[in-house]
């Protein structure tokens, strides 16, 4: 706790000075860094029929865990809510809301690389991104600096206004889902099914003259940019054809969610205290943006 | 909270009230709204670039050897958490963190199954 202070307290006065903290408050013994974690002895056989499901016009990936964190729209519907409250807090300083709004965009999982064929004719090893309509704009054209001061400082106060963080893999964070999250990835790609595949593919490739960037080992993503489309389109559509060969193109996201399930079932009980929390989460996300006037079309 | 060196903005006006006698109000985040901060070296030291929060590829300069970063405030309430990748084009391992927050140590930020993020940052999404 003592050095969890010393280390806030190194980022304040940096914040607040923009110069670079005290080396006293920083870890300068490598001693300090964090050991390596042991991950989780976990069987997957018993949960080979689960499978990922694979979205590949939208790019869309659903994963057992997904089952307890918000989708896209419920999350859209938190944050439209925190924005109204932060709103409401501007307004209470006697100052107008600046330029603040947007629509919600919602990226393709591209953790194993390329693994949609209609996309990757569309986009190549570009990541799709899709977009939900927001809630919430200000609809300021222009802002003054003590308005957007009034914001700032209402987001620090407002926070996340009590609604919980349910997305998995919050920095620092290490509740269920995050530790799932992050054990069922770590052992997927300790994998020997996922490792097999993973050398068949970059091999597969590799005999079609596609490299993977040397500087960033474990990439799925050859570095294309540059080149022109059509030429980086071919490659992707050919990773996918090695993928193909190598398993099946869903096989990695396959093993993740096998991997998921497992560790679901050990537990269970806390991800269902999860689930509940996400029901009211959302429950009382909808209430206020009712009150703040957002037809229930929108919600 | 689980070794969290977070830079929370509350934490930011709360504790520098009581240490430097500096208001919530006077705190800046230094790192421009929309962009995140980033350095080769633990508590801002070292090479800093400044992104937006959508950067497929950090750079040459950046790529795995990213020790510390701020977010800069979200212009866009729709996306307050800026994601983390461990490979180029949003790629492998991945975490999130919120607007106006910062690590200034990613040897302290466990990576899944071992090790830290540190020097493994290679893109972002926000």
């Amino acid at each position: 706790m003592q050095h969890k202070r010393l280390k806030r307290f190194g980022l304040l006065t940096a914040v607040l000075t923009a110069l670079a903290v005290s080396t006293a408050c920083a870890p300068a013994d490598p001693e300090t860094a964090q050991p390596a974690q042991q991950l989780p002895a976990v069987d997957r056989t018993p949960f080979k029929s689960t499978k990922a499901i694979l979205d590949e016009d939208r790019g869309e990936v659903v994963l057992p865990l997904d089952k307890y964190s918000y989708t896209p729209e419920e999350f859209l519907l938190v944050n439209s809510a925190v924005a109204y409250l932060q709103e409401d807090c501007v307004k209470a300083a006697g100052q107008v809301m600046p330029v603040y709004g947007g629509d919600a965009s919602v990226r393709q999982d591209l953790r194993f690389g390329q693994w949609s064929r209609p996309l990757a004719a569309k986009n190549g090893f570009l990541v799709e991104v899709r977009t939900i309509k927001g809630i919430y704009d200000s609809g300021a054209k222009s802002e003054t600096e003590a308005s957007r001061s009034a914001l700032n400082k209402c987001t620090t106060s407002v926070g996340r206004a009590g609604f919980p963080d349910l997305v998995p893999g919050m920095a620092g964070s290490d509740p269920t889902q995050s530790k799932i999250m992050n054990d069922s990835y770590a052992l997927t790609v300790r994998d020997p099914e996922f490792v097999e595949f993973r050398k068949k593919w970059v091999k597969c490739i590799d005999d079609k003259g596609i490299k993977l960037g040397s500087q960033d080992s474990g990439s799925w993503a050859p570095d294309y940019s540059g080149a022109p489309k059509e030429v980086e389109i071919k490659a992707a559509l050919e990773t996918l054809d090695c993928k193909e060969q190598s398993g099946g193109v869903s096989l990695p996201y396959d093993i993740f969610a096998q991997y998921q399930a497992a560790l679901i079932k050990k537990h269970q009980a806390s991800l269902n205290q999860l689930a509940k929390e996400k029901s009211d989460a959302t429950t009382r996300a909808r209430t206020i943006l009712r009150e703040h006037g957002v037809s229930d079309a929108r919600l | 909270m689980k070794n969290a060196i977070k830079a929370v903005a509350a934490g930011i006006g709360a504790a520098a009230l009581l240490m430097t006698g500096v208001s919530a109000s006077q705190a800046v985040n230094p790192c421009p709204t929309a962009r995140v901060c980033l350095w080769t070296d633990s508590d801002m030291g070292g090479t800093k670039m400044t992104t937006p929060w959508a950067t497929l590829n950090v750079g040459n300069t950046m790529n795995d050897h990213i020790s510390s970063y701020l977010i800069g405030p979200a212009s866009n309430p729709a996306s307050p958490y800026l994601y983390f990748y461990e490979h180029a084009n949003y790629g492998g391992a991945n975490f999130y963190d919120k607007a106006n927050n910062g690590w200034m140590d990613l040897r302290l930020l466990n990576f899944p199954g071992g090790g830290s993020w540190n020097d493994k940052i290679s893109s972002t999404w926000g």
